[in-house]
């Protein structure tokens, strides 16, 4: 029996589990050591100090922008969609879907913690790109802000929708990849460039940079309405594809 | 909306003296084949994935029709193949991610350890089994392609050269990343590797070889299969997409020489990895 709520939290953290906690920590000490590749790859083919520098930004910007982002979703995914006694809990009378609400808030916190961290470090090292810092604090959060949110959104709608967590984590890849693959096709839609999730990397902050950001923020929350929703369907987490 | 399957373990099983183990093993495989062919072909994920990813792909097709570089159907279908293996095989790695933690999830491993099917059967069956079902619906997904180029360019023999650089490109990409995500995922968490594989392919396939960091995209390692495709059908400049490397039959041959031989240690590490849990067990 649980009985004070810090018990409760420390046994949902357990839950977890080490890797879904761990991985945006393995994921920033990757693209930090791809950053410091770039940098002494740029200088070593006879680059200068300060375009190594403007490389080693853009790194650390993807890390905001892309790697954290896919990284939580992915955990999100997993989580959500992965609990091997839910039968019982439904049981309980303690809600399934108060417990799956406080995990993905956990996993949410996390992230989003860590990614301001994270953040906050690269502008106190002045590796924060010299294109944004025109922007305003808010826009600073808002730039890492909206495709984390929307990536831990639809892993964890896609994961309940498709009752399958390895469809949510494939379609979350593919998400990611097309991104890049079909760059062009999205930045030269009306449409599509507003919900490009990965506009900052982009040379030079185009108009609607803000708007996009509002836009892909506001289809997080409702991706978020729509695993609250869902977890409300009791049946609907009952014998997940396997 | 559950999928469920009934397991036939005398198709798996089906008791051979165990003194005989290359029968046993043969047999081990071809149960395990089949039954993870059907497996993975009845999954809603699969189809659900795959159709999104056409909805998207085949409702820009269009730009592939009027590009300027292209100027008959084959030289479409050489472009088209290279599109579809520069993505799916990605959603296929994925997929594949979760076939051998399955069978620990569901327990089924310890069952399956005290029959007669040997391991090695067991895990190439599987590799084999649920990746030939995975690439199904991708075939199905480049057909509607080839059938829309062929349309467009009233030329039925597009066909045949459509179907080589399938295999030529998209069949080796999807051998080569399940074979990884098989035996990585006896070893690594799944949604390690799952995030791990994701990079992988961006830095693996899409980065400019040419700029920035060392990456194997440009190298006869690259698993989209472009180097076999420039190598074996040689379609004019800027038809096939990539970086512009020269490729000819040599270095196709040695590229799907090397696609392959690095799934097949992949799968054999992966054997032994288990076979030494086994033992220490």
């Amino acid at each position: 029996m649980l009985h004070s709520s810090s018990q409760r939290l420390r046994h949902e953290l357990h839950i977890l589990g080490a890797i879904n906690l761990a991985l945006p920590v393995i994921v920033a000490a990757i693209y930090l050591g791809f950053s410091i590749l770039v940098y002494y790859s740029a200088r070593h083919n006879g680059g200068t100090l300060d375009y190594a520098h403007y490389q080693a930004t853009r790194g650390m910007l993807a890390l905001l922008e892309n790697g954290l982002p896919l990284a939580a979703g992915l955990a999100a995914a997993i989580l959500i969609s992965h609990d091997p006694v839910v039968e019982s809990h439904l049981t309980f009378s303690q809600s399934y879907h108060a417990t799956a609400t406080l995990r993905l808030a956990l996993i949410t916190l996390w992230t989003t913690l860590f990614t301001a961290l994270v953040a906050l470090l690269v502008a106190a090292t002045g590796f924060w790109p010299t294109a944004l810092q025109t922007l305003s604090p808010i826009e600073n959060i808002v730039l890492w802000l909206a495709p984390l949110w929307w990536f831990i959104g639809a892993g964890a709608a896609l994961a309940l929708l498709l009752r399958s967590r390895v469809a949510s984590t494939a379609i979350l890849g593919m998400v990611w990849v097309a991104q890049f693959l079909f760059k062009l096709l999205f930045l030269q839609s009306e449409i599509l460039q507003r919900v490009y999730l990965f506009l900052t990397e982009e040379d030079g902050l185009p108009s609607y940079w803000l708007a996009n950001r509002l836009i892909i923020l506001a289809i997080a929350l409702a991706l978020f309405g729509v695993t609250l929703l869902l977890l409300r369907r009791d049946e609907a987490l009952l014998g997940p594809e396997s | 909306m559950a999928v469920r399957f009934t397991i036939q373990p005398t198709r798996l099983v089906s008791s051979s003296p165990a003194s005989v183990p290359l029968i046993s093993g043969l047999r081990a495989f071809w149960g395990s084949l089949r039954y993870e062919f059907w497996m993975q072909a009845r999954r809603y994920s699969l189809w659900i994935v795959f159709a999104l990813l056409a909805a998207f792909v085949l409702r820009n097709f269009d730009s592939l029709l009027s590009d300027p570089f292209i100027t008959s159907a084959r030289q479409a279908s050489f472009r088209w193949a290279t599109l579809v293996a520069e993505f799916f095989p990605l959603g296929a790695g994925l997929l594949m991610a979760d076939r051998f933690t399955r069978d620990r999830a569901t327990h089924m491993a310890e069952l399956l350890d005290v029959t007669a099917a040997t391991p090695l059967g067991r895990l190439l069956g599987k590799y084999l089994g649920a990746t030939l079902a995975t690439l199904v619906p991708i075939f199905l997904v480049y057909l509607v392609g080839v059938v829309l180029i062929a349309a467009h360019w009233a030329d039925l023999s597009v066909f045949l050269p459509a179907l080589g650089a399938f295999a030529a490109t998209t069949v080796v990409g999807v051998l080569f990343v399940s074979a990884f995500s098989i035996a990585c995922t006896t070893v690594m968490w799944p949604l390690l590797y799952q995030f791990l594989f994701v990079g992988y392919w961006f830095w693996g396939n899409l980065l400019n070889p040419k700029v920035g960091i060392p990456t194997l995209n440009g190298t006869i390692l690259t698993p989209d299969g472009h180097f076999v495709l420039a190598g074996f059908f040689s379609p004019p400049p800027g038809v096939v997409l990539g970086y512009g490397q020269a490729s000819s039959p040599l270095i196709a041959l040695e590229s799907l020489g090397a696609l392959l031989s690095c799934a097949a240690p992949a799968v054999l590490a992966a054997w032994v990895w288990l076979r030494w849990q086994a033992a220490h067990q």
